[in-house]
């Protein structure tokens, strides 16, 4: 989408400015107590340790090294011998090495990335720091931001021509939902999720790269070994079978990377957030019922949502200024249901409805309360500001964010 | 006692306490607490139960198919807060019964009963709506830290919250540690509070992020050398409602039935009747409330902080 430079950046500006994004303070700020206040907003797992975040020390160590630690702090005598240790799965070997050059057009000039199989770059607290103030997070921003913008006053089914690129990615999502009626749910008692989602995850990690490469053509084709993680990033945790909005936000650096090498044109932009981010809605919807992803490390009835937060953000900027669909529409069913497949929000209001037992006041008692919010743009405005206070400004979610050539790590200068 | 009864009654009925009241309540509850050990043994029989995670519904139905305290005694493995609607009906009411009936109820200390935590999961956010201030969140989170951290039925069952630590071979090391400070980020509290079995043998990393996963030998072999026939703890969601793993080394319970509002899982609770045999009994979400005169929700509206 950087082709036409000069006006994207005045849409961009134009976009930010329309939702007035304050500057990324801590929302939650009035935590009883200033030291040792934890980042909200885990969304990656059941219940984590907010403080194992981070703290560079803990995180570095061996289970060898941790376990010896722990046995030296027994009260009173050692005992028994140490048994097997299990450490973590090494490292991908070639992580963030070049291994391709890329050449592209961005804003008119020529641009060569070199590519590198994507790694994880943020380790600490400061480095998100760093990252909050890269470019490659205003690259991001600015495109979640932008589609928000495309999004205002339009519905998913309104009339839309797409281009190639967009129809090949629905194509590649339709394909992996079809891939659940192969690998149907284990029917066998289990903790929780269902084992068969780690064979599905196998059948994409098999799969999606080679279907990734044949979407692009010839000229971007290397940046398939950039694209591919990202995607597969995107559709929940293969160990410990959940998902949470930090796979959502893998699947939008997915789309932001494509469209930064072109792939996507500017004119993409409508049918990005409303066909091919609402098939991606469909493909994971489908993978949390089938093998019943756990609501990873969700606050419960306290969050948005166990699972989204793109579709509420979308969703909301699609009903700006609507004649007769209010934030208090929620509360009726027909509404609700008669509009879940035009505009996010109510698709997901159905979804909670669907799948929440009791009254929305109860299991969701921030979507009520949002529900008493006078104006759409109002509701915007708010989930603009939530999305990167609880999402893109945190930690435990932030730490799984993939780097590369395309989307780079803060650079040296960036550091300072 | 009869101020204790009209409280129990009071809250049964989803009525919070003022929070003068939870002032007293946990001041006087810590005393209690005070003088036990960091793991109380418990005689049989007993009902185990565990998380309940603010749902207060469903721990009324439990208490109406375990039976009511004092007449059923109660292990509480903790996680009484953060995620449901009603962490401050839930820990209020077992907090009551604690002090109501100190020597029948016992309550332990889960992850979630934490400062840290609870101002990520939601007990922190539910108190100031229901309160207006942090207060009561203060008083409960200070109660915490003098909860035991694990327990013993008979000497023959080991009951934590999560599971196992490397630090620690046996219960007596268990009781030296200092247990009266917020759960601390690694070292032995934390892993009894954060620990989880796994299909893979020996210690390994915990994707948690704190506590570690211990296999099957390392049930065995602290079973062993402690004389424990099984240990009982609570802290993962399990379909069923309880889960054996570790070939009958440990047995997962979790009490929050369609946990979250939307897992489906049965809950269950384990009773211990006086010869040591086990029983899990299952159980479903209460039935709905609702209705123009339900109590669930009395508080307005308000616009998130986000949205202001």
């Amino acid at each position: 989408m950087a082709d036409r430079g000069e006006n994207r950046h005045e849409e961009a500006g134009k976009s930010a400015r329309h939702v007035a994004i304050p500057a990324t303070t801590a929302p939650w700020a009035r935590s009883p107590s200033s030291e040792n206040v934890p980042p909200k907003g885990d969304v990656m797992s059941p219940t984590v340790a907010p403080w194992s975040i981070g703290l560079v020390e803990p995180q570095q160590l061996s289970l060898e090294e941790k376990l010896a630690k722990a046995r030296g702090s027994r009260p009173g005598e050692a005992g028994a011998e140490p048994v097997d240790a299990t450490g973590n799965p090494p490292t991908e070997e070639g992580e963030g090495r070049e291994v391709a050059q890329l050449s592209v057009v961005e804003d008119g000039k020529p641009v060569t990335y070199g590519l590198k199989v994507p790694y994880k770059w943020i380790k600490t607290h400061q480095d998100l720091e760093t990252f909050k103030k890269s470019k490659t997070y205003e690259n991001i921003k600015e495109f979640i931001l932008s589609l928000n913008h495309n999004c205002m006053g339009k519905k998913i089914d309104d009339p839309r021509t797409l281009s190639p690129p967009c129809t090949k990615v629905i194509e590649v999502l339709k394909t992996m939902s079809s891939w659940v009626d192969e690998i149907p749910p284990i029917k066998q008692p289990m903790r929780y999720g269902n084992k068969a989602f780690r064979d599905w995850m196998d059948k994409a990690a098999e799969e999606v790269p080679t279907m990734v490469e044949a979407m692009l053509p010839d000229e971007i084709k290397p940046a398939a070994i950039e694209a591919t993680p990202y995607l597969l990033g995107s559709l929940g945790d293969k160990t410990r079978i959940d998902y949470g909005t930090g796979h959502e936000q893998m699947f939008i650096c997915f789309l932001a990377l494509l469209a930064k090498i072109n792939f996507f044109k500017e004119e993409d932009a409508d049918a990005l957030a409303l066909n091919v981010f609402w098939e991606y809605l469909q493909l994971v919807r489908r993978l949390q019922l089938a093998y019943r992803l756990e609501p990873a490390g969700s606050h419960g009835c306290w969050s948005l949502d166990d699972y989204q937060f793109i579709p509420f953000l979308w969703g909301s900027a699609q009903l700006m200024n609507h004649p007769t669909l209010l934030p208090s529409s929620i509360h009726e069913d027909w509404v609700v249901n008669s509009n879940a497949k035009s505009y996010f929000y109510f698709h997901c209001v159905q979804f909670i409805r669907t799948v929440k037992s009791g009254s929305l006041s109860e299991n969701s008692p921030m979507l009520n309360d949002i529900s008493a919010i006078a104006t759409w743009q109002r509701v915007n405005n708010g989930m603009c500001k939530m999305f990167f206070a609880e999402v893109m400004d945190k930690f435990p979610v932030m730490q799984h964010m993939l780097f590369g050539g395309i989307l780079s790590a803060p650079t040296e200068e960036e550091e300072g | 006692m009869e101020d204790l009864d009209r409280q129990i009654a009071s809250v049964m009925d989803c009525n919070p306490l003022q929070e003068d009241e939870v002032v007293r309540l946990c001041e006087k509850t810590k005393e209690i607490l005070q003088g036990d050990q960091n793991v109380p043994n418990i005689a049989a029989p007993v009902t185990v139960v565990g998380d309940i995670h603010g749902q207060f519904y469903d721990l009324l139905e439990l208490f109406r198919i375990g039976g009511r305290a004092p007449d059923t005694n109660y292990l509480f493995m903790g996680d009484y807060v953060d995620r449901g609607y009603y962490s401050v009906e839930c820990v209020t009411l077992v907090v009551l019964l604690k002090l109501r009936y100190p020597n029948r109820v016992t309550i332990l200390r889960g992850n979630h009963e934490s400062r840290q935590i609870t101002q990520v999961y939601g007990f922190y956010d539910e108190c100031v709506r229901k309160y207006g201030s942090a207060n009561v969140w203060k008083c409960f989170t200070d109660l915490f830290d003098f909860l035991p951290l694990a327990a013993t039925i008979d000497k023959q069952l080991f009951c934590p919250h999560g599971g196992l630590s490397p630090s620690l071979d046996t219960v007596a090391q268990m009781q030296q540690l200092e247990r009266f400070q917020e759960i601390p980020h690694e070292g032995p509290i934390c892993d009894l509070m954060w620990s989880d079995p796994d299909d893979r043998v020996g210690w390994g990393i915990s994707p948690r992020g704190a506590g570690y996963t211990f296999g099957q030998d390392v049930s065995e072999h602290f079973n062993h050398i402690n004389g424990f026939e099984f240990i009982v703890r609570a802290h993962q969601l399990v379909m069923e409602g309880y889960n054996w793993s570790h070939e009958n080394a440990v047995v997962t319970l979790f009490s929050a039935p369609n946990y979250c509002y939307r897992c489906g899982n049965q809950a269950a609770i384990m009773e211990v009747d006086e010869h040591m045999h086990t029983k899990f009994i299952q159980f479903d979400p209460a039935p709905r409330r609702g209705g123009p005169n339900s109590k669930e929700v009395t508080v307005s509206r308000q616009a998130p902080e986000y949205f202001l």
